[in-house]
């Protein structure tokens, strides 16, 4: 089954990586020219800081290349940010991203074959696929699901390793109120309802990753009747269960995401739907608690598909441009990148928690020597080892879906302005003749 | 004084504070909270600081680069709005001065240009100009604001030269004196008043601008604007800092309005009469 | 010879800024006109296509609801950034011996970008009023303002008129002042009340002040993007999205290049033609009196 493939990958890097060492690369080397070579933006906006350290590190620790960040604006998608660039002849040499993979795969270099892609899976590899194409170069593994916390879970008298089912959840939620509690914070942040919610819906939609493209398939064709899929009906209780004990006010801005962590740190919460990104976050609001995170069970079968698992996936890829850049630029780009997940320097800025200068990711390459280090990605770690994990399907989402979705029809439904048949007949809508990108295909 | 009377000027002055005291409060709002960190601003944005923190300034003023940007903001702004007094000037004394067909033409598309929405330049426009912006980005950028300001500039000497009489052009071509040297010895130090008017409304519109510089700046040659939006992350803003920025980008224009206030208000006045 | 020398005379004033005007803003306006025909996809030309992007744009129900609260947000700010900056000119001309302290006040919003000041806003209407809400039990404001359609448009008013009024002020301030005093003390001796004299004498001697305060808040409600970004970010469920954020999204969130650029081509034409008819309705009121 394809989901140990990963989890064996992230046993070999997270767990028992110290066997495969990795020499890091003698590049002593001294070059005629020091070659420029630009990155649009950081990874993401949260991590600029340590990922600029980074950048740094490797332009001292060489003398042929040196990268560069140019800003890009977090208020615009990834092809807004990109398209002025390419139009002007001023494409940056490495760009990151995950929704618009498909429109760029014709635009970037193919990465198969680079030391980077032999460390790591086919199936990391996957979503940054295109036509056999490898257009993209993964980051690293993130999750998402219900995040706790452990000193409210802890008071409330509740066992979270116990819920398997959506009545133990709810049974969880009541403790919490009698408890004088909050039960959970559930945020109407529209990236989180439009990719991360939907995708509860999606990853359980079959038991293996065909039949959930199938799904797919079947909703771009205008075949697929929502209101009769049981996974769906499953689904939409689920969403009905936060709903009814979400503590807090709907906030359907920007403003929500700081909102939120505050909201658990602040201990009048118990639960919140969210992701392992968060964790930094949390713990700067609340020194000297833990967070850990759980399934989102979604049937009230305890053995049902997923109700054990959680969705761990590859939150973006690194992209090369190959149509306006040098031979030395492309060069100077994998250089890079091979330095910060193979070099012990480049790695203690992946895997280093947030607050000693990393980016806290969780490796996915081979040969990394640092332990997830914060609550959070130990019990990640722990799924994954278990080979208890599920599909991004919103890896695959066309690009724009999850706005459409997000924005309008889920927080419509979460302030409950539609009924649960609207909404479902409104993603049936969104997906309607979208380009099927799932299996490879270029946008 | 009636009692009537009084009674008016008490209402009067009680909106009019009121009012004045709405107009400024946000800014005050973002003075507070900059002195408050992040999780202390989100659990109450109202209250006043507990503890007085200065690392948000701290923070802002080395991430933002403030020096550098503010360097960056004055080079622009006053190259920008320097050229465009003088090409707009003396656009608008040609245009007003020759009575011809096409002058009255271009005039129009001057005009016609004014609601021209960004958007619709902004990919044609950029691809165009991709070379010459990866030469120098701020030269590119001064050079676009004098096209983008042209129209408006022009419009606003056009309406004021009209009221000088022709005369005195003749005037002083009779004297022998060359039509440039009679512009910028004579007509020029007539219109100061709308010249101060050119100046403030183009560089209130240049510093703040975003969307153009945005496209074409790189980090070394970013204006404060710009640099305001470092704090704002993907899913996370640092609002201490953000408050912090805020306030220190605010500072240096709001100083200078207070400064050349009287300028500033007679100035966009003299606009409104054309 | 006399050509020669108007000929001379355009190179000398005129020609360089009309290139740079010229390059600047009509080659790229033409150029983005040129590609509304073409399959442009923001980063090629491949083939035309005709009519066909416009057929799309028109086609699209979303592109009209944008239109008509695009409409509906130009008329509403028009009347309420007039009326109240009419009433702070009234207040600042006045003989309050605070004027010219409020005359200050009034005008600092101006000092700041669209972006900065949704951003501010945005944290007013989210976090500090629902706090003070909840504190002193206002059900009003309990909950956001930007979570409902309504209140959100209300909330793009109050931001719009907070931001803009102080300059629009200053442009009536000049028509109050310019009215000569002895028309004035003329209307005071026949025992006019303030009032009648405000609505028979002041508004009708400055109709010019109107025709421009107008013009400019036509103009800046069409083409309003940075508060809209800013403050509701088009939410909630993308209700409250104007023309220029919708171009926006078309183009570069959904990738639709070519009904991108055309609707930014429609958008020029309402503009236009409502610009006209505004101007041309003032003149006539102006050369009337």
């Amino acid at each position: 089954m394809k989901k140990t493939q990963l989890g064996a990958l992230l046993i070999a890097s997270a767990v028992a990586l110290s066997l495969v060492s990795v020499a890091p690369t003698a590049t002593a080397a001294t070059c005629a020219k020091k070659t420029t070579v630009t990155m649009l933006g950081t990874i993401k906006t949260e991590i600029q800081d340590q990922f600029l350290a980074a950048a740094s590190s490797y332009n001292k620790s060489q003398s042929c290349y040196t990268l560069k960040s140019i800003p890009g604006d977090r208020n615009i998608t990834f092809l807004q940010n990109v398209t002025p660039k390419y139009a002007a002849k001023d494409a940056p040499t490495i760009m990151y991203d995950l929704q618009f993979i498909p429109e760029m795969a014709d635009k970037v270099m193919d990465l198969k074959g680079t030391k980077l892609a032999k460390l790591t899976t086919k199936e990391l590899l996957s979503a940054g696929n295109v036509n056999g194409k490898q257009v993209g170069l993964p980051s690293t593994a993130e999750a998402f699901g219900l995040l706790y916390n452990k000193k409210v879970i802890k008071a409330a008298g509740i066992d979270v390793t116990k819920i398997k089912t959506r009545a133990d959840l709810e049974a969880a939620f009541k403790k919490l109120q009698a408890q004088g509690k909050k039960s959970i914070h559930f945020s109407a942040i529209w990236w989180s309802l439009g990719a991360h919610f939907t995708n509860m819906f999606h990853t359980t939609a079959g038991k293996d990753r065909e039949a959930r493209l199938k799904v797919l398939d079947s909703l771009v064709d205008g075949k697929m009747d929502l209101s009769k899929n049981a996974a769906f009906k499953n689904w939409l209780a689920t969403y009905d269960l936060l709903k009814k004990y979400n503590g807090s006010p709907a906030n359907l801005t920007d403003t929500e995401y700081d909102a939120s962590i505050a909201a658990l740190a602040s201990g009048n919460y118990g639960f919140m739907f969210q992701g392992n990104w968060t964790e930094p976050n949390l713990m700067t609001a609340a020194k000297g608690t833990d967070f850990g995170i759980i399934n989102l069970p979604m049937s009230n079968d305890a053995k049902g598909y997923g109700n054990d698992s959680i969705p761990v996936g590859v939150p973006g890829y690194f992209m090369i441009d190959n149509e306006q850049s040098t031979k030395a630029e492309r060069d100077g780009a994998i250089d890079f990148l091979t330095w910060l997940y193979t070099s012990p320097q480049g790695q203690r800025f992946v895997a280093d928690p947030v607050t000693e200068g990393g980016m806290g990711f969780i490796p996915v390459y081979k040969g990394f020597k640092t332990e997830p280090a914060t609550s959070m990605s130990r019990d990640i770690a722990k799924y994954v080892n278990a080979g208890k994990t599920l599909d991004w399907i919103n890896s695959y989402y066309p690009g724009g879906l999850q706005e459409e979705v997000g924005k309008v029809s889920m927080q419509q439904y979460f302030t409950d302005k539609i009924s649960s048949a609207d909404l479902a007949k409104a993603i049936q809508d969104a997906w309607k003749g979208k380009a099927k990108t799932w299996r490879g295909e270029a946008a | 004084m009636n009692t009537r009377a009084r009674w008016g000027r008490r209402a009067t002055f009680a909106i009019g504070i009121t009012l004045g005291f709405a107009y400024v409060f946000p800014f005050f709002l973002v003075f507070v909270n900059a002195l408050k960190l992040k999780y202390d601003i989100l659990a109450n944005p109202l209250a006043l600081p507990v503890t007085i923190t200065w690392e948000n300034f701290q923070q802002a003023y080395t991430k933002m680069d403030f020096f550098r940007s503010l360097t960056n903001s004055l080079i622009i702004t006053v190259f920008s709005v320097s050229l465009l007094i003088i090409s707009s000037s003396m656009l608008a004394y040609y245009l007003a001065r020759t009575k011809s067909k096409p002058s009255k033409y271009i005039f129009l598309v001057l005009v016609a240009s004014m609601i021209v929405p960004f958007q619709a330049l902004m990919i044609p426009f950029i691809s165009r100009f991709a070379p010459f912006v990866s030469i120098n980005n701020r030269a590119a950028l001064i050079f676009f604001y004098i096209g983008f300001g042209t129209a408006l500039s022009t419009f606003l000497y056009h309406g004021f030269i009209t009221t000088i009489p022709t005369e005195i052009d003749e005037a002083a071509s009779i004297d022998g004196a060359s039509d440039m040297v009679a512009f910028w010895k004579i007509i020029f130090p007539m219109m100061r008043p709308i010249t101060a008017t050119v100046a403030i409304i183009n560089a209130l519109w240049i510093w703040n601008d975003f969307l153009l510089p945005r496209l074409v700046l790189t980090q070394e040659t970013q204006t404060l604007p710009l640099s305001t939006y470092l704090f704002y992350g993907q899913y996370s803003i640092e609002y201490g800092q953000a408050m912090a920025g805020l306030a220190l980008a605010v500072l240096p224009i709001l100083a200078f309005y207070l400064v050349l206030q009287k300028q500033f208000i007679s100035g966009i006045a003299a606009g409104a009469v054309k | 010879m006399r050509k020669a020398r108007s000929l001379k005379k355009f190179m000398k004033f005129a020609a360089l800024p009309l290139a740079i005007f010229t390059v600047v803003l009509v080659v790229p306006f033409v150029n983005g006109f040129y590609y509304t025909f073409t399959d442009w996809d923001g980063f090629k030309v491949d083939k035309f296509v005709g009519f066909s992007n416009y057929a799309e744009s028109f086609a699209d129900p979303k592109f009209w609801t944008t239109l008509r609260f695009t409409g509906l947000f130009v008329i509403v700010s028009l009347i309420l950034v007039n009326v109240v900056a009419f009433g702070l000119a009234l207040i600042v001309t006045s003989n309050l011996r605070s004027r010219n302290f409020l005359r200050t006040l009034f005008f600092v919003p101006n000092l700041v970008g669209g972006v900065v000041l949704g951003v501010i806003w945005q944290f007013i209407f989210n976090s500090a009023i629902v706090a003070l809400a909840n504190k002193y039990d206002w059900e009003l404001f309990k909950q956001s303002w930007l979570q409902d359609t309504n209140k959100a448009f209300w909330a793009l008013i109050i931001v719009t008129v907070w931001q803009s009024s102080g300059y629009m002020m200053i442009v009536y301030i000049t028509g109050l002042v310019s009215i000569e005093t002895d028309v004035l003390e003329a209307s005071q001796i026949d025992g006019a009340s303030p009032l009648r004299t405000l609505f028979a004498i002041k508004i009708p001697l400055m109709a010019q002040a109107f025709t421009i305060a107008l013009f400019l808040t036509l103009r800046g409600g069409f083409m309003a993007y940075d508060v809209n970004v800013a403050l509701t970010e088009g939410g909630p469920f993308r209700t409250t999205e104007l023309i220029s954020l919708h171009i926006f999204q078309d183009a570069f969130g959904e990738g639709n290049f070519g009904t991108g650029q055309s609707k930014a081509v429609i958008m020029f034409i309402v503009v236009a033609l409502a610009a006209l008819v505004q101007v041309t309705i003032s003149k006539r009121y102006e050369v009337q009196r």
